[in-house]
């Protein structure tokens, strides 16, 4: 139906646009943005596989991407049980300053 | 209709799989059990479990032998393998396996003298069942997405193991970096499958090596093969997506950092082999592979040897272990696989048992810098020698079963024709013999008054390390059974290749 | 063909103000809007089911965790930012956002990305691919697909989701030894 060619330069920014928040920002709640983002990316590639034949549309990745979904939804959640737990002892999400283990 | 499908034809799993997975779904219940009792059931309950287990893998070996072609497949009511997902199980699955199953085993023996004083310890012992759950899916599996879904069990089980004590504040921060870059890498595993998919139709195994093996390099297929490097590679500790690990395991609980170190990582290295080996003919990866195991080998030693605290090293010297298993990936050989595979297994053995014995330390005087251990060995003598046992082993020494593999390592990246291999790796080697020694000598000498009392760490916790350091002596001069069971799992990889895809297609 | 354009680019622009905003309620927001945007277009490229899961589940759980955890801890001043960078202004993120359209629709008009699409696949396989009809067929055929083919993966997917739930409770749960 639509050709791939859009489908993989979205896919390419925003990945690109999940690594540059996972370098750039401080705050552990923009971290797991990043990672959802990224998750999105690796999701929509594998969609736009599913209407490559005209005509036709194939159920395979589109039963990935359903599990994929949850097994990321998961993920994510955990992250932010973590981060819970971080502002818990010690009231700020800065990862600069919280910085203790060194080299 | 489909449900009446999926009464009818059932479910089928792999042996160890499914024992571990019921049992872990039972734990919460036997702790709701052992809280009103009042005894401790669930630790008993995970060494139960990971027994059963060990003699699932036993049943396994024994019903893989006996196929003519040494390749076990099973998948569940009317699934064809091209497109469902299945369990194939050849040697080398039944060998990771079994270093799983052993490994584990007594790292819960450990862990019930350990863990005695901690909270939420049915927790802890429901999520280790798991992770050892998810680690026997990713050895025994057929197709990719099978594999990322024991993957992100195994995955989820240790984020929060390796940040369980949370009174501290470094676990939290560990297991918050670990979190933040598998995260990252569980996303470049699902590009990766989408660019497999969109190339080849496919995600499994035995399909994939029959259509994508012998494919040109195009850029598309050096982009696949970043991808794989960096999904499976932050698992494995691969320089320079390492940096997670000498924070989450040092941090973490003393037997979660020996299963960590001792077998998670060479589960994602096994993971990494069995998909580059499928998907790409040994020729195209033999330089990066070889490359990134110079670059780790020798990151990992030299940044062991700044380290005062004493888990930390030992988790910089796990990256350079992992640096030799990558030697005998990059040979593209039988004999390299061969080494790696006896690697794999006597690391499991010999990192394990040193993170268990310090951990004994640790338990003990509670802390774990080395200038303020001085002395401590003369207070606990079994603790010691498990370590020094296990020191010798990880440096190479001959008479342990370190020795054997490394040998056969540098040997195989000789025969493969990337000598400089050998020389780095007898190089760190004898570096990393450095480091162990100064510890050795730390806890040997004489008390200086910074030195922390301490008395002999509990039974179990000398009983385990005892077991382990006699394990690893008499396999270093009796190496017969193991090494013939890693050459059995490494001919099956290479040269078994035939066989695996006959039994899918 | 320009539908999916602008659901793209609405997606582009969403994920870019989710990233660079300053104000941490307005990223949540923002990531709202990216996740269902991404539904739309799931739906507009004819996989109803995904578009469904990914607005339960992205669009509705993991945003509802977002904004409790943000509320709960420090965003309920709606101030709060600890990046504050002074190029992230309106002006840079309107920059960043057009760029990113522009080069999707220059990529998509003229440059031809190459795909090797099912170059590598044997033919010896059957697949599966259905014809398009109406989305009630669709939606049939891949949830029979789902459980005929991936039965064992989805029920192997529920053991995650426990060791999930069990994770969260290992993390949050305070006892009297732990203060």
């Amino acid at each position: 139906m639509y050709p791939i060619d859009m489908f993989i330069i979205t896919t390419a920014l925003l990945f690109l646009l999940g690594l540059t928040a996972l370098v750039m920002k401080r705050d552990l709640v923009r971290l797991l943005i990043g990672i959802e983002i990224l998750f999105n990316a690796a999701n929509l590639l594998f969609v736009a596989l599913s209407t490559q034949t005209p005509g036709m549309i194939d159920p395979f990745p589109q039963s990935i991407v359903m599990m994929a979904l949850v097994l990321d939804g998961t993920v994510i959640a955990v992250g932010l049980a973590l981060a819970l737990n971080v502002f818990k002892h010690y009231k700020t999400f800065d990862i600069k300053k919280l910085r203790k283990l060194k080299w | 209709m489909v449900g009446q499908e999926i009464i009818s034809q059932g479910l089928q799993l792999p042996l160890p799989i499914l024992i571990t997975l019921l049992g872990g779904m039972a734990t919460p219940f036997i702790g709701l059990i052992s809280e009103k009792m009042r005894l401790k059931l669930t630790d008993v309950w995970m060494v139960l479990v990971s027994a059963l287990s060990l003699y699932g893998v036993y049943t396994l070996y024994d019903q893989v032998s006996k196929m003519p072609s040494k390749v076990l497949l099973i998948y569940s009511w009317g699934q064809a393998p091209p497109f469902g997902g299945c369990f194939e199980i050849d040697m080398l699955g039944v060998y990771m396996a079994f270093s799983i199953g052993l490994l584990s085993l007594l790292v819960s023996v450990y862990s019930i003298s350990y863990m005695e004083h901690e909270t939420r310890v049915p927790e802890f012992n429901t999520l280790v069942i798991f992770m050892v759950s998810g680690m026997y899916g990713i050895v025994m599996s057929g197709d990719l997405f099978t594999l990322f879904i024991f993957w992100e069990l195994m995955g989820l089980s240790s984020y929060v193991l390796v940040s369980f004590l949370k009174r501290k504040w470094g676990p939290i921060e560990a297991g918050f970096k670990y979190l933040i870059m598998s995260a990252t890498a569980g996303a470049f595993l699902l590009l990766s499958m989408a660019l497999i998919y969109g190339m080849a139709g496919t995600l499994n195994f035995a399909a994939l090596a029959s259509t994508l093996r012998g494919a040109p390099m195009t850029p598309w297929t050096i982009l696949l093969f970043a991808t794989l490097i960096v999904g499976f590679g932050v698992k494995s500790a691969i320089v320079p997506l390492h940096t997670w690990l000498p924070d989450a395991h040092p941090e973490a609980p003393s037997p979660i950092s020996a299963l960590l170190s001792g077998i998670v990582i060479e589960t994602g290295l096994y993971a990494m082999t069995r998909v580059l080996y499928i998907a790409f003919e040994p020729d195209f990866f033999k330089m990066p592979i070889a490359a990134l195991a110079l670059v780790t080998m020798t990151v990992g030693n030299l940044l062991a040897l700044r380290q005062n605290d004493l888990k930390r090293m030992l988790a910089y010297s796990s990256i350079g272990q992992v640096g030799y298993m990558l030697i005998g990936i990059s040979s593209g050989l039988t004999y390299g696989l061969l080494g790696t595979c006896l690697h794999i297994f006597n690391h499991s053995l010999m990192k394990g048992m040193a993170f268990l014995s310090v951990g004994s330390i640790v338990h003990e005087t509670g802390t774990r810098d080395i200038n303020k251990l001085k002395g401590v060995g003369r207070m606990m003598p079994w603790t010691t020698l498990s370590i020094f046992v296990a020191f010798m082993g990880l440096g190479g020494v001959p008479g342990t079963s370190g020795f054997i593999s490394k040998f056969i390592l540098f040997n195989a990246s000789i025969g493969a024709g990337i000598s400089i291999l050998a020389l780095a790796g007898v190089l760190n080697s004898t570096l990393s013999m450095a480091y162990y020694l100064r510890v050795l000598i730390a806890l040997l000498s004489k008390r200086t008054e910074d030195t922390i009392e301490a008395k002999e760490a509990p039974l179990l916790m000398v009983g385990v390390g005892m077991v382990m350091a006699v394990l690893i002596i008499v396999l270093g001069f009796y190496p017969g059974p193991i090494v013939g069971f890693a050459s059995e799992a490494s001919k099956s990889l290479i040269e078994g290749l035939g066989n695996y895809i006959g039994a899918v297609l | 063909m320009i539908a999916m354009f602008f659901v793209l680019s609405l997606v582009l622009v969403s994920a870019v103000l989710a990233v660079t905003s300053r104000n941490i309620i307005y990223a949540v927001v923002a990531l709202l809007s990216t996740n269902v945007t991404l539904a739309m277009a799931y739906y507009m490229m004819g996989a109803p089911m995904v578009s469904l899961f990914q607005l339960a589940i992205f669009a509705g759980a993991v945003v509802v965790f977002f904004v409790i955890t943000v509320m709960l801890t420090s965003g309920g001043d709606m101030e709060y930012d600890i990046d504050p960078s002074p190029l992230m202004n309106k002006k840079t993120q309107l920059a960043i956002s057009a760029i990113a359209v522009e080069i999707l629709i220059t990529a998509a008009l003229g440059l031809r990305i190459e795909f090797p699409y099912m170059e590598y696949a044997s033919s010896t396989i059957e697949t599966f691919s259905i014809s398009v009809g109406s989305y009630d067929d669709i939606t049939t055929a891949v949830s029979q697909f789902l459980w005929q083919v991936r039965g064992m993966d989805l029920i192997i997917q529920s053991f995650v989701i426990l060791t999930a739930v069990i994770c969260t409770i290992a993390m949050l749960k305070m006892r009297r030894e732990d203060k």
